[in-house]
C-alpha cells in the first residue's frame, strides 16, 4: 500500500465517526427538552446516531474512487454489510426502548391511528428491515440480482428520507438552525450520492461508449470479451482491477455487473475481460453480437502488484473464475518485461474447468513463471497437484528464507476463508496477501 | 487481513457508538 493511501485510510475511517457521531454530540448542544428519563434519552440517542450511520452507507456504496483506494473495493462492501448489522439495531432500538418503557409509545405502532411523525418513523424501519432481509436472504429467494440491487437501492432512500421526516415532525432536538443545517446536509449529501452513482455516472458512461470486437470462447465455460472505446481514447487500469459492464441496456437501467479486466495494462485502448458462467448475465455473454454497443465503469479495486512496487516474487492464487485478474497481472508482466520469479497456483474442478491452459504454457516460456494446476477431480494419471489447496501444498510452493513475497488470492469464498490463514500459518505476513472477493453484492 | 481488520472495526465503532449514545443520554438527562 502506498503511504498516501495509508494516510487516506485513517482520515477517511476518522471522518466516518466523526458524521456518524455528529448527530450525538449536537444533541448537547441548543434548545433541547430538559429532565427526561435516562432510558429515554437513550432511546433517541440510538435513533440519532443511527440516521448518522446510515448517511453514511451512501458513501460507502456511492463507487468514490478515493474512499475505496485505500482499502480495496471488496473490503469496504465487507464493511457496508457488518455495519448495516449496527444501523438495523439503532434503529430497532430506538423504538423499542420507547415500547418496552412507555406504554403510551405502544400504540404509536398502529399507522392507522398514530400520528403522522409516528407514522414515518414506522414506515422507515419497515423500509430498513424489508432492506435488510432481501439483503440477506436474496438466493435463497431466488431474486435476480439485477432486480434486488434496484430494490435496494429505492428501499435505502425511502428509509432516509421517511426517518429525516420523522425526525423533522418529532421535532425535538433540530430546533436550532445549526441543527437544521446539518440535518439537511445528510439528508441532502445521501440523495447526492445516489444521483451521483445513478445519474451522472451512467450520463458520464453514455458519453464514453465502447464496442463489442470480440466474444470468444475459453475452455472452462469462460468466455473472453474484448471491447474497444467509441470516440474516445478508452480508461487506463492496473492490472487485477475491475469494472462494472453495462450490455444490452442504458447506462441509467442500473444492469451491470462486475468483471476484473484480463487483459494487459499496457495495451492502450482496447480492453479485455475474461467472464465466467456462473449466473443469469455471465450465461448471456456469448451471446452479445460483435458491434455491440456497451458501457464500462471503472478501473476499481486495489488488487494489484502495482500497488507493491519491490515484491521480489510472487505467488498468484486462483480459483474457477479467479483466473481472470491473474491473466491480466501475467500479460501485463510480459509487456513490461518484468521477471519477477512468479508461481500461479490454479484451481479448478478438473482439467476440462481450467481456462487458458494452452496460454498460460506459452506464458511459462516468457516469464519467470511456473504455473501449477490443481484438479478437485483429477482424470486418471494425473500427475500433478490435485484436491484442493492446502497449507501442505503451499508449502511445497512457498519460497525458504526471508523473500520480499506478496501473495495474490482471488477464487470463491470457501477457498479464500482456506487458504489465507494456512498462507499466515505458514509465516507470510498477512500485509502480504491480498485478496479479491467475487461476491460485491 | 483487510477483512479481519474491517471486521474488528466494525465492533470498535459499534461500542463507540454504543457508550456514546449511553453517555450522551446519560449527561442529557441530568442536564437542567
Amino acid at each position: 500500500m502506498k503511504p498516501s493511501d495509508k494516510r487516506m485510510g485513517v482520515l477517511w475511517l476518522l471522518l466516518y465517526v466523526v458524521f456518524a457521531l455528529a448527530p450525538l454530540i449536537l444533541m448537547l448542544f441548543g434548545e433541547r427538552p430538559m429532565g427526561r428519563e435516562f432510558i429515554r434519552e437513550l432511546s433517541v440517542a440510538f435513533g440519532f446516531v443511527g440516521i448518522g450511520v446510515m448517511a453514511l452507507h451512501f458513501v460507502l456504496t456511492a463507487r468514490i474512487t478515493a474512499v475505496k483506494a485505500p482499502y480495496g473495493s471488496d473490503v469496504v462492501y465487507h464493511f457496508h454489510h457488518r455495519i448495516a448489522f449496527l444501523t438495523l439495531f439503532l434503529w430497532l432500538a430506538h423504538p423499542v426502548i420507547l415500547f418496552i418503557q412507555f406504554e403510551w409509545a405502544r400504540g404509536l405502532l398502529n399507522v392507522f391511528t398514530a400520528p403522522w411523525r409516528a407514522r414515518w418513523g414506522v414506515f422507515s424501519v419497515v423500509f430498513l428491515l424489508g432492506l435488510m432481509l432481501l439483503a440477506i436472504w436474496r438466493r435463497q429467494l431466488k431474486l435476480e440480482y439485477v432486480i434486488w440491487r434496484i430494490t435496494h437501492g429505492v428501499l435505502a432512500v425511502l428509509a432516509m428520507l421517511a426517518v429525516m421526516v420523522h425526525a423533522y415532525m418529532v421535532g425535538r432536538y433540530i430546533g436550532t438552525p445549526l441543527k437544521q443545517a446539518l440535518w439537511l446536509a445528510y439528508g441532502a449529501i445521501s440523495v447526492a450520492l445516489v444521483a451521483y452513482l445513478r445519474v451522472y455516472k451512467p450520463w458520464q458512461m453514455l458519453r464514453r461508449p465502447y464496442r463489442v470486437t470480440l466474444v470468444r470462447a475459453e475452455h472452462g465455460a469462460m468466455w473472453s470479451l474484448a471491447l474497444e472505446p467509441v470516440g474516445h481514447a478508452g480508461l487506463r487500469f492496473e492490472p487485477g482491477q475491475f469494472a462494472w459492464l453495462t450490455a444490452r441496456k442504458s447506462p441509467f437501467a442500473a444492469h451491470e455487473h462486475p468483471f476484473s479486466f484480463s487483459s494487459s495494462s499496457e495495451q492502450r485502448g482496447s480492453v479485455e475481460f475474461a467472464i465466467k458462467e456462473l449466473g443469469d448475465f455471465t450465461a448471456t455473454i456469448q451471446d452479445l453480437p460483435v458491434g455491440l454497443q456497451v458501457y464500462v465503469d471503472g478501473p476499481y479495486g486495489s488488487f494489484s502488484p502495482d500497488r507493491h512496487r519491490g515484491a521480489e516474487q510472487r505467488l498468484l492464487i486462483a480459483g474457477g473464475a479467479g483466473i481472470a485478474p491473474m491473466m491480466s497481472i501475467l500479460r501485463t508482466m510480459v509487456d513490461r518485461g518484468d521477471r519477477t520469479p512468479v508461481t500461479l497456483l490454479y484451481g479448478t474442478q478438473d482439467w476440462d474447468g481450467a481456462s487458458f491452459g494452452d496460454e498460460l504454457a506459452t506464458l511459462q516460456e516468457k516469464l519467470n513463471l511456473k504455473v501449477v494446476h490443481v484438479l478437485e477431480r483429477p482424470p486418471e494419471g494425473w500427475q500433478g497437484e490435485s484436491g484442493y489447496v492446502t497449507r501442505e501444498m503451499l508449502s511445497r510452493y512457498l519460497p525458504g528464507g526471508a523473500t520480499n513475497l506478496h501473495v495474490y488470492l482471488c477464487g470463491p469464498t470457501g477457498m479464500l476463508n482456506a487458504v489465507e490463514p494456512a498462507l499466515e500459518a505458514l509465516g507470510v505476513p498477512p500485509a502480504r496477501i491480498h485478496l479479491e472477493r467475487f461476491d460485491l453484492a | 487481513m483487510r477483512h479481519r481488520i474491517a471486521n474488528w472495526l466494525v465492533w470498535v465503532i459499534s461500542a463507540v457508538v454504543v457508550a456514546g449514545s449511553a453517555l450522551v443520554a446519560l449527561l442529557q438527562s441530568r442536564a437542567g
